[in-house]
């Protein structure tokens, strides 16, 4: 029975999304409306209910295929279903930011001529999304990951005829098809070593591999697995956005606002996370894996983070953010603490697209405009979007007793505890991206909502109640989910049947009791201090001396210019990678298919056979002692041949 | 011993003539040298022991086929007293492929002379008869039906030769056969019905 | 010593003249026909060598048969001459080119 729920919440946004699509413009906006918000919303009930029925009989988690794709031989390739808590986790905060986002588009969207065309996407990507959650098999990951892929690109060039937006959603794709090259061979190596993708297969034999080592060269030689998991995390690093191939995050706010929220900051940048939780049997057999995917996440959190403090549009501080709050989800994948990881991504994705959302909303009221520079003083005229901005912000930076304080603390607790390989090195790093974090948030909060209120925006009022609705319902998780969950998600086994970790005692080093003990428990560590302080040193530089951030910027200069440049990482691929190829491609068109295919093959075999077939045809001469010469020279070799058969020369 | 010498004395004219065949510019002058080496080759047959084959060489070849020869180079009156080149172009080419099959055949010869089973020169035909008596013995008992082709053959020649050059003069009357057979009796007869008179 | 062996080099030579002349001659067809009739003639030769040599008549028999041929053929071949001649009113060999390309 829970399959076939399961299998109509995966349908719903696909049929919803369909329909929207082909007769959402001649049926009108009620209809597009109705039959998207309706899909996701049946798929949200759905999955509420699957929660709740799998907590009353945890015997209800079932993995079954839905039917064979393809089956060659022996190897077989079918879509199925894999419920477990996990899976069931990940459904409700998809559903739950893809309804929000789908109420706040009425209001946003309200003018925009391609009003259809975004619903139909948005539930698309809803099911492509619930697809790469439900899968039991790498096939229909994969797919599910090219499909989000497909989803966000052409939703970030949504506005199309904006030049910005087609490069952006171009730079989009091409970096997330470079983490998917890396994804489909660490697919490709699992399928030659276990003959099959499925999950189950592959999780219960994983450990008879972990002596199999793939042979790279004469000298060197890499464990099988530890490849396998280095280039899954490959892909990771594509979709989440990981460092090198973070650049495409801050472009793609070219995209309309609330795709910011519901596809680059909730969802899709998560499948990456929701992989490395998912692969847990496969990361724990290999530490040097681990210990990658560690230093990465960290680098990640950190510099993401820094260039988030010299942002001036609104959604890119944001989307910085977000950059710097994937790395620490992938910190804590690396420390093997994948419980605190999921807790971080599902109260991530509340905090984050309430962020998101209230940036929209500002955005709106000033009529698009996008620049913080314009902004200040905004608190008294939007009052909701104030209050809900204050407590997004204040569950980023982890303040006690919001969920990201839960979600952020738990998650430093691991890696401090932890003792692979560059451990100590991440948990600077995520020590140090707290005070970032509090410091740029609080900068946009103050930049925005206090000040001065500008003479031009005098006149703003708050968003209709379309808007306003879905802020309000996502500022209540963001304050409240962490109390109740933390207990079972982080530290108890809610996730046991779904990822193999250590003891939450190993992990954590900390006995838990409850919510409450955790709180005064981490109010002997330096992180809620450091978040505060934060928030002081930022009402100093922002609101009181406004004149020290521009002096630190002429002090330190050069390290501003790294900063404002995004570590020249732009500079590099534009200018090197993809010049070089373009080079390359150029050359390739003009020398390679115009010289040589259609010039020397194409035509010039036609024109070799016209002169070849003209001085063949003298030989037709007409003389008929020319024959006979032709038929004498065909016996001399001939007799040739027999004499040196017979005389055992081999010619 | 004397074999030797009349088999290289009479090759060598044998060689030298055909040789005179293709370089003559003459053409009673070639047909001439190719007699002359019809008639070396039946005396090299004799000393194959051939003498049917020899005479019946000199017979029907020089005495026939030569003769034919002859009668159709002086009656289609050649000249050739042009100084022009007899040979064309391709003459130093043809000439070298000629002299590489020469060599290949002899090559070819000598390799395999380990596979001719060669019989020693002394053992004459076990039944000491002569050389018609064997040879009609032979073609009139196994070889009978090519015999009867080789007839046929030969009157295959007589008339392909004659239709081909059969000329006739026009105004002859003579009689074809089949037409006069094949003519449709309302073209040349017309019944006409004559009413009686009163 | 008289070996097989040279009387079958005899007819190789006699052979290769035989084709030589055929490729090379300019003058007229006649030539063409002598020059076929030497071929004929060098393998005649090659049969009566083995058939004296293996002690069997059979080669002889087909000698006979080639020379009766060879006869036939000789005779139509001119034919054949006499009626070009007829036509073309010349038996030059450069002119003969009507199989041209």
């Amino acid at each position: 029975m829970l399959f076939n729920l399961s299998l109509i919440a995966l349908i719903m946004p696909l049929i919803a999304g369909i329909l929207a699509g082909f007769f959402g413009k001649t049926l009108g906006k009620i209809f597009t409306n109705g039959v998207t918000i309706l899909g996701v919303l049946i798929s949200f009930i759905i999955s509420i209910f699957i929660l709740i029925s799998i907590l009353e009989n945890p015997e209800l988690v079932f993995n079954q295929d839905v039917y064979t794709w393809l089956s060659i031989g022996s190897y077989k390739l079918s879509i199925g279903l894999l419920v477990d808590n996990l899976t069931v986790s990940m459904m409700i905060v998809v559903n739950f930011v893809s309804l929000m986002v789908h109420i706040y588009t009425i209001g946003y969207m309200h003018k925009d001529p391609g009003y259809h065309r975004f619903f139909c996407y948005i539930s698309l990507f809803t099911f492509a999304m619930l697809s790469l959650v439900m899968s039991n098999n790498f096939l229909q990951l994969f797919f599910g990951w090219e499909a989000v892929g497909v989803m966000s690109y052409l939703l970030i060039g949504f506005w199309y005829t904006k030049e910005s937006a087609i490069k952006a959603n171009f730079k989009a794709f091409i970096i997330n098809r470079i983490g998917d090259m890396f994804l489909i061979l660490g697919i490709a190596l699992l399928f030659s070593i276990f003959g099959t993708l499925d999950y189950e297969y592959i999780f219960n034999n994983a450990e008879s591999i972990t002596s199999n080592t793939v042979v790279l060269s004469s000298s060197f030689e890499i464990s099988s697995l530890t490849l396998a998991c280095l280039l899954l995390f490959g892909g990771a690093m594509g979709k989440s956005a990981q460092m090198p191939l973070h650049v495409w995050l801050p472009d793609s706010m070219e995209g309309p606002t609330p795709i910011s929220a519901l596809i680059h900051a909730a969802t899709m940048v998560t499948a990456g996370v929701f992989m490395l939780a998912r692969m847990s049997p496969l990361f724990e057999l290999s530490t040097s894996a681990l210990s990658f995917v560690l230093i990465i996440g960290s680098i990640t959190a950190i510099s993401t983070g820094l260039l988030g403090l010299v942002q001036y549009d609104i959604k890119r501080v944001i989307a910085y953010s977000t950059l710097s709050q994937l790395g620490y989800m992938v910190v804590a994948a690396g420390v093997s603490a994948y419980s605190a990881s999921l807790f971080h991504l599902m109260t991530h994705a509340f905090f984050k697209a309430l962020l998101f959302l209230a940036a929209g909303s500002v955005i709106v009221a000033l009529h698009h405009e996008q620049d913080i520079r314009k902004m200040g003083g905004l608190r008294s005229k939007l009052p909701i979007t104030y209050i809900t901005s204050l407590i997004g912000s204040l569950a980023l930076i982890g303040f006690p007793g919001f969920s990201g304080f839960f979600s952020k603390d738990a998650l430093i607790e691991a890696v401090s505890h932890s003792s692979v390989y560059a451990s100590e090195f991440a948990y600077y790093c995520v020590l140090i991206g707290v005070l970032i974090t509090s410091l740029y948030t609080f900068r946009l909060f103050f930049l925005v909502f206090h000040g001065q209120l500008k003479d031009e925006n005098i006149n703003v009022k708050e968003p209709q109640l379309s808007i306003l609705i879905p802020l309000i319902l996502l500022a209540i998780p963001s304050m409240l989910i962490g109390w109740p969950t933390i207990g079972p998600l982080v530290f108890n086994d809610f996730f046991a049947n779904s990822i193999i970790q250590p003891s939450s005692n190993d992990i954590f080093g900390y006995e838990f009791t409850d919510s409450y003990h955790f709180l005064t428990h981490s109010l002997s560590g330096p992180v809620v201090y450091i978040a505060i302080f934060g928030i002081f040193v930022s009402y100093i530089l922002y609101i009181l001396k406004t004149d020290i951030p521009e002096k630190l910027a002429t002090t330190f200069n050069p390290f501003y210019k790294l900063l404002i440049n995004k570590y020249y990482f732009d500079y590099l691929y534009e200018n090197v990678f993809a010049r070089l190829f373009n080079n390359l491609g150029n050359s390739l068109w003009s020398k390679g298919d115009i010289k040589i295919i259609d010039n020397f093959i194409v035509n010039g075999t036609a024109y070799r056979v016209g002169r070849f077939s003209s001085r063949v045809r003298e030989l037709q001469s007409g003389y008929i002692y020319h024959y006979a010469l032709m038929m004498v020279l065909g016996l001399a070799l001939f007799l040739a041949w027999v004499v040196f058969k017979s005389s055992g020369l081999v010619l | 011993m004397i074999k030797e010498i009349i088999f290289y004395t009479f090759s060598s004219v044998l060689i030298c003539s055909s040789l005179a065949v293709i370089l003559f510019r003459n053409p009673v002058y070639s047909a001439v040298s190719l007699i002359l080496s019809f008639i070396t080759s039946g005396f090299l047959w004799l000393l194959l022991q051939a003498e049917f084959l020899a005479i019946v060489l000199i017979l029907v070849y020089v005495g026939a086929v030569m003769v034919l020869f002859l009668f159709v180079i002086m009656m289609l009156n050649i000249n050739n007293e042009r100084d022009k080149s007899s040979f064309n172009s391709l003459a130093p080419f043809a000439l070298f492929i000629g002299l590489i099959i020469a060599a290949e055949l002899i090559t070819l010869i000598w390799i395999n002379s380990s596979q001719f089973n060669i019989n020693s020169l002394s053992i004459q035909e076990p039944e000491q008869v002569s050389n018609t008596l064997a040879l009609g013995k032979e073609l009139f008992t196994n070889y009978i039906l090519s015999f009867e082709i080789a007839g046929f053959i030969l009157l295959l020649a007589i008339i392909i030769s004659i239709s081909l050059t059969l000329r006739t003069r026009k105004n002859v009357k003579t009689q074809i056969a089949s037409e006069q057979i094949s003519v449709d009796p309302s073209t040349r007869i017309k019944l006409v019905d004559l009413k009686e008179r009163e | 010593m008289l070996t097989l062996q040279s009387y079958l080099s005899l007819a190789a030579i006699i052979f290769s003249i035989g084709i030589i002349g055929i490729v090379i001659n300019r003058k007229n067809i006649i030539i063409v026909m002598m020059c076929t009739e030497l071929l004929l003639i060098s393998v005649n030769f090659n049969f009566i060598a083995f058939s004296y040599f293996n002690q069997d008549i059979a080669g002889q028999i087909f000698v006979f048969f080639i020379l009766t041929v060879a006869a036939a053929e000789a005779a139509i071949g001119l034919a054949i001459l006499v009626a070009l001649y007829r036509n073309k009113k010349s038996i030059d060999v450069q002119e003969l080119r009507t199989l041209r390309n």
